[in-house]
């Protein structure tokens, strides 16, 4: 079993042709611009949506452990107490409460993901895991990956590169294209803001880049004020490693209402989306925006 | 039994109509003159009635040439006159009731009121569709189109006729009389030498419109006119011998029979174009223009769901020639943003792809058109459906929302309509419909809910209450037939009928080779939902009695406890999200109904009689006088569009719909369209994926698509400032329209389906 945020199917842009994405559960970072913070956890997470809220009260009498309170009118969630049994859920009839993770089988994952088969072979695509990281749940992902290659398709990852390496071998074999985030090269910036080790990442990448570099694409979030400025050092480390590609990807703030339906505060509320027309002058044959 | 009055709205029409060009008093004394027309034949029979009928009207009621028309033909209809389809008037000789009576308010003074009442009155007997209605239409079951209070809607038109204008082109009006002149004499044929002549009238005034036209016309225009005058000469005594003939001819032919769908132009105008343009005569550009004038013509007839020009697909004698007009279409299709005509693309696996190209830009600058049609699937599904050759099938077109006929040879007419959903809430409620508490289940026995021992007991009992609408349906459609064959004789249309000239007889009198019909059936999904919910929810996991559930619908889904019931019937599983045993469920429903309704047509010597899942906007309609139901809709509430998912119920992506649109076999029905919206931005930066994702639908067996591209929050805007948003232009269902003209309850539908981005 492993756990799923969510299998998104007609996805476009995480890898080539049509594909279905697998969010997995469980990520080692804590990016403040993460448009999944919900798959931050491994396990399910409770999610109210203020905008559907009619403020009934009737989850907070629901609920067996005393986890849900309005305090002026406002839902508060005690983590430490929710166990996330569902009785809120089942009884929001607005339907502004709801759960996310789901513990399934990898062959009913697999089976979910092959249903559309017919549109990867016609366009080159295939099943992507993302997160999450893909490989966080490091028991459960290597029977996944081997099943999928088993089903004869074309396996993407998307990750942070944040795991050990032996891990990292295991999987590999399974694995037809990286989607490797670099965040930044600043081992000191990167580690604060999103507390990764930029020397274990960078060991990964090197270990995969020697072997397989044509199989490696990085993928780069674009974050104001975070790496905006520090773009040219990430797309030289990337050519320095013979890869395939760099994808910029221009900060959106599609993830914000997650974090409010998680009651966490999100670093970049005032934060419009970034016109990908900014990055402009990093396109070349190497570079380019969008995934 | 008293009589039915039929007055009311007849048929869906969003685009705003032009009014005659004929001065009130002018139109009043030319009904007048009809209804003399008609009642100085009575000694006559049909043919001739029908015959002196027409002369009253052409060629008087065609109106002035427009400075941009580069072919001949403006043809006005009035409350009164003869016709075939409810989208210009009404079948046969008619009457439009509620339209008479607003003309009758155009008048000050009693004197005139009082002739259009003697009118109104006259025809409340006469008028072929109310003739229909007396013998047809009841208090409980079945009601006029369109009044949804009933569960089964029934009407008299001749809707859909697509004419063998190859034929026509062929033979010219000097060989089609004698081609009339040789069928076997009777009062048929007799009238149809009447008709030709008639035919031949209003090509001579179409000349003198012209002459008139010249009066202001400049240097450049009078060019125009006078080659539009030299064609029309050339036509009263040849058959066509260019493009812009064999068109002009076509056209005005089209006007006479009262024809508002075309067909297969392609078969028709593609070897005198290719012809043209090899030897010179004429240039790619004069070619456009002429087109671009007949997609002009057409728009302005306004006939909201009709229009079909059709172009690709297999069965073309020189597809080489078709082709060449197909592209001529398709430019003029994405430089216009008309709602008509409905431009139709017919496809398989060997369209040139420059063509398929086209489409596909035309589609994504927001055309709408062209709808596509596979072939590879369509073809074969005809042939059996209707009981066809292969090669017959091939020359399958569809008209109006989506129905086959067989070009110049079969009747298609869609003259009987079931709310399915309806007639599932009559199976819950012991035979009354909670809408009104009104008994409608007839002679069915429906019993009780807490005698269903398993789901497919209850089943049981919905399909004895289906094959009741499904008998009451076949008798409606043959009964139209009979009585509108009882009255008239379609000369004009039969005269381009195989085999009517063959065998001297009438269109519906036995002329016509394939006399075919369809059903329109509606809330087929929400049907099939609520079906997978009652056996999800009562009979699997025993979580409600099937009373509970009805009870919470009975009270919409008021108060706590309902709604708790119904947020479990929302998350039952839904068509539309390639979910195996809800789709499994929802074809079985599709199954039943499609051979229900088929065999019935066999059994009742019909060629055909099929299933189409096309709506205009009838599913907005029939749902705001639809109870609650145990999909978790909510009383009112519109039903699915066609058989798409219920709007925003699909939410696991396009693929997953198109698995979930393509698991119905085509091969039951005459038509079924499939609506999707995706975003601008998607269309043009994702084209490739898009365009293997169709490829793969079609593929598996889709044997539709259309198309809408809108942004997000464009249509919500339009809502709310319509004057900005006047070019936007939506599919509704087996039509287009520009999204600010539509009623509300239908914007709402049309924004409820997912957009894919």
């Amino acid at each position: 079993m492993i756990n799923v945020s969510n299998i998104e199917r007609f996805a476009i842009h995480d890898g080539p042709g049509i594909r279905t994405t697998v969010f997995l559960k469980g990520c080692p970072l804590h990016c403040p611009w993460c448009a999944n913070p919900e798959t931050w956890t491994v396990n399910p997470v409770v999610m109210h949506q203020e905008r559907l809220c009619e403020h009934c009260e009737t989850c907070m009498h629901v609920c067996p452990n005393q986890a849900v309170s309005f305090e002026n009118g406002t839902y508060q969630l005690d983590r430490s107490r929710c166990t996330v049994c569902g009785r809120c859920v089942e009884n929001c009839i607005p339907g502004a409460l709801s759960i996310n993770g789901t513990a399934m089988k990898e062959e009913e994952i697999i089976k979910t993901v092959l249903r559309d088969r017919d549109y990867y072979e016609e366009s080159g695509g295939g099943v992507t895991f993302s997160g999450g990281e893909p490989l966080f749940q490091k028991e459960a992902i290597i029977p996944l990956l081997k099943q999928a290659k088993a089903a004869g398709l074309h396996t993407a990852v998307e990750t942070t590169g944040m795991y050990e390496t032996e891990h990292l071998k295991a999987c590999e074999p399974y694995i037809d294209l990286f989607l490797f985030d670099i965040k930044h090269t600043d081992p000191k910036i990167l580690q604060e803001t999103t507390g990764a080790s930029w020397e274990l990442i960078k060991q990964n990448f090197t270990y995969l880049s020697d072997r397989r570099p044509q199989d490696v694409i990085v993928r780069v979030p674009v974050i104001p004020g975070f790496n905006d400025n520090a773009l040219n050092e990430i797309i030289a480390f990337a050519k320095a490693h013979h890869v395939k590609a760099v994808n910029l990807l221009p900060y959106h703030n599609l993830g914000k209402t997650k974090w409010h339906q998680l009651q966490k505060d999100y670093r970049y509320e005032a934060e419009q989306g970034m016109k990908p027309e900014v990055l402009k002058p990093y396109e070349d044959d190497f570079v380019s925006i969008g995934g | 039994m008293a009589h039915i009055n039929i007055e009311g709205a007849q048929n869906v029409n969003v685009s705003k109509r032009l009014a005659p060009e004929k001065t009130p008093e002018e139109q009043l004394c030319l009904m007048e003159a009809y209804t003399k027309a008609y009642q100085d034949s009575a000694s006559l029979d049909k043919a001739h009635r029908e015959l002196n009928c027409l002369r009253v009207l052409f060629p008087t009621l065609f109106r002035s040439i427009e400075h941009q028309d580069l072919i001949a033909g403006r043809l006005d209809f009035l409350p009164i006159g003869f016709g075939s389809v409810t989208s210009i008037g009404g079948v046969g000789h008619y009457c439009v009731f509620h339209e008479l009576r607003k003309f009758a308010g155009q008048f000050d003074d009693e004197e005139h009121k009082a002739r259009v009442m003697a009118l109104y009155d006259f025809w409340q007997d006469h008028d072929v569709k109310s003739i229909y209605c007396q013998d047809v239409l009841n208090d409980t079951t079945t009601g006029r189109f369109i009044d949804c209070k009933y569960p089964f809607m029934a009407t008299a038109r001749l809707s859909g006729m697509m004419l063998d204008y190859q034929k026509l082109g062929k033979l010219g009006i000097s060989g089609l009389m004698d081609e009339v002149k040789k069928a076997p004499r009777n009062d048929f044929t007799d009238a149809c030498i009447g008709t030709v002549e008639l035919f031949r009238e209003v090509i001579t005034k179409q000349i003198q419109l012209i002459e008139q036209a010249m009066a202001d016309a400049d240097v450049a225009r009078m060019k125009e006119l006078l080659q539009m005058k030299a064609d029309l000469d050339y036509l009263l005594d040849h058959k066509p011998a260019t493009f812009r003939q064999a068109l002009q001819l076509m056209w005005l032919y089209a006007l006479c029979a009262g024809c508002i769908n075309y067909g297969r132009l392609d078969i028709v105008l593609g070897p005198y174009l290719k012809q043209d343009l090899d030897n010179g005569t004429l240039t790619w550009e004069e070619a456009y223009r002429i087109v671009h004038s007949l997609w002009t013509l057409i728009e302005n007839r306004r006939t909201t769901v009709n229009g079909r020009i059709i172009v690709g697909g297999q069965g073309r004698p020189d597809p080489e020639a078709c082709d060449l007009f197909a592209r001529l279409c398709l430019e003029v299709c994405r430089n216009t943003r008309y709602v008509e005509p409905q431009f139709t693309l017919r496809f398989d696996h060997t369209t040139p792809k420059d063509i398929l190209d086209m489409a596909y830009e035309c589609l994504a600058s927001g055309a709408t058109y062209p709808t596509l049609y596979n072939d590879d699937v369509n073809v074969d599904a005809v042939a059996w459906g209707m009981r066809l050759p292969r090669e017959i099938a091939e020359q399958y077109v569809p008209f109006g929302c989506t129905e086959f006929v067989i070009q110049g040879k079969s009747v298609g007419t869609p003259n009987t309509l079931l709310n399915l959903l309806k007639i599932l809430q009559l199976a819950l409620n012991e035979g009354k419909d909670p809408m009104d508490g009104v008994y409608k289940a007839g002679p069915v026995e429906v019993k009780p809910l807490d005698s269903f021992k398993t789901f497919d007991e209850f089943y049981d009992q919905y399909k004895a209450l289906l094959d009741y609408y499904f008998d009451l349906s076949i008798d409606a459609q043959k009964h139209s037939y009979e009585i509108m064959n009882q009255e008239v004789s379609f000369l004009f249309t039969s005269i381009l009928m195989d085999d009517c000239l063959g065998r001297g007889k009438a269109l519906l009198d036995g002329g016509v080779e394939i006399l075919g019909g369809t059903n329109e059936t509606y809330g087929n999904i929400n049907t099939s939902d609520a079906l997978y919910a009652i056996r999800k929810l009562v009979f699997e996991e025993k979580k409600y009695t099937l009373k509970q559930l009805n009870d919470a619908a009975l009270a919409n889904f008021e108060g706590r406890e309902n709604a708790l019931i119904q947020k479990d019937l929302l998350a039952q599983g839904k068509y539309g999200n390639d979910i195996e045993d809800v789709d499994d469920l929802a074809n079985d429903l599709y199954e039943y109904v499609a051979k229900g309704i088929r065999d019935r047509g066999i059994a009742a010597g019909l060629g055909y009689y099929l299933i189409v899942i096309s709506n205009n906007q009838t599913n907005t309609d029939w749902g705001l006088q639809t109870d609650a139901s145990l999909d978790g809709r909510k009383k009112g509430v519109y039903m699915n569009p066609a058989n798409n998912p219920v709007g925003g119920a699909a939410k696991n992506g396009p693929t997953a719909c198109m698995n979930s649109l393509a698991k119905f076999d085509a091969k039951y029905h005459a038509g079924s369209v499939q609506n999707m919206k995706f975003t601008p931005r998607m269309m043009k930066e994702d084209e490739a994926k898009v365009r293997a994702m169709w490829k793969t639908y079609f593929k598996k067996g889709g044997c539709q698509l259309m198309v809408t591209c809108v942004d997000p929050g464009e249509l919500e805007d339009a809502m709310i400032h319509p004057e900005n948003h006047r070019d936007l232009i939506v599919r509704v269902a087996g039509y287009s329209a520009v999204f600010v003209d539509l009623d509300k309850h239908v914007q709402e539908e049309l924004l409820s389906r997912e957009l894919y981005d």
